[in-house]
């Protein structure tokens, strides 16, 4: 455990969200052929979307434990499928378990690149993704970073609990 | 060669199968689970010189799996790859106890993952 003095908490939460930003980027990039930039929150509203697609992943077993979601508009999850897949637009459309699928292992990687980067020391177990279908995105009281995949908005909500006792942030946060 | 592909993502398997064909490695055959312990039956069942797997994954990860296949001298031979999103180096330095000949983290390039196939195909000719 590094004896680093630990961040004040604006400062933190301000190094995880640009930790998290650095993470969707490598993964969109990597894996999906997109472009990330960091973006203001929509009016969701405006944004034209059938519904939304949220990836939860929850992990523990480090210092720390709490939660990542990812929430992507249907056509940006859709638009990823292809990517990844190699599926022809034309096509018909995929089952909507694979889509699912499809999203909860952009959120797995995008959970494991950023907590890879912040806690390289140590062993983390992520769960399953839990994947939920919802109107809009709503605030549920996580810390939420606004990015556009492709120019399409992009929440990432986030949430941690770091263990009793532990004052510190090591130095990867 | 024949490779066993094990994630509980089958996004994820689909996407290693394709990147596998795509790199013209010699295969004969791509068997694919969900879990290590559909894994150990197939291992069980076929000839397999390349596996491939994830770590985190429901009913049984892939650390368990790698013990069970590092217990068990019928398996000596087969190449053990890992492909996982936790790349930190405590995972590492676990993998390396387990005789894994190399640790991916995912999201990977097409490249690297045909230089472990390049390598797994030489060492399945010896």
């Amino acid at each position: 455990m590094s004896s680093t003095t630990p961040l004040p908490l604006p400062d933190f939460e301000r190094a995880v969200g640009g930790a998290i930003a650095l993470a969707v980027s490598t993964v969109a990039e990597r894996s999906f052929f997109a472009c990330v930039d960091r973006s203001e929150a929509p009016d969701l509203d405006d944004v034209n979307a059938a519904e939304w697609v949220v990836a939860t992943i929850r992990f523990d077993d480090g210092p720390v434990c709490g939660s990542l979601a990812c929430s992507l508009p249907s056509d940006l999850a859709l638009w990823l499928f292809d990517a990844f897949s190699g599926r022809d637009p034309a096509s018909p459309l995929p089952p909507r378990h694979q889509l699912d699928d499809l999203v909860g292992e952009f959120s797995n990687m995008v959970c494991g690149t950023w907590l890879t980067r912040c806690e390289a020391h140590r062993v983390f177990k992520l769960n399953p993704p839990v994947i939920t279908r919802v109107r809009q995105p709503e605030e549920d009281g996580c810390h939420r970073e606004w990015l556009a995949v492709n120019n399409r908005p992009v929440a990432i909500d986030w949430d941690i609990v770091r263990s009793p006792g532990d004052g510190t942030t090591t130095t990867g946060w | 060669m024949r490779i066993l592909i094990v994630d509980d993502s089958s996004m994820m398997r689909a996407m290693i199968k394709r990147v596998v064909k795509l790199t013209k490695v010699p295969v004969e055959e791509i068997l694919e689970a969900g879990d290590g312990a559909q894994a150990l039956a197939l291992l069980e069942a076929k000839d397999v010189q390349l596996l491939l797997t994830d770590i985190n994954m429901p009913v049984m990860s892939g650390a368990d799996l790698l013990r069970r296949v590092a217990e068990d001298d019928r398996w000596r031979n087969l190449t053990r790859v890992i492909i996982s999103t936790d790349g930190s180096e405590a995972r590492r330095e676990q993998a390396a106890g387990l005789s894994v000949r190399c640790y991916l983290q995912k999201p990977f390039s097409p490249e690297v993952l045909r230089d472990v196939l390049n390598d797994a195909a030489a060492t399945a000719r010896l």
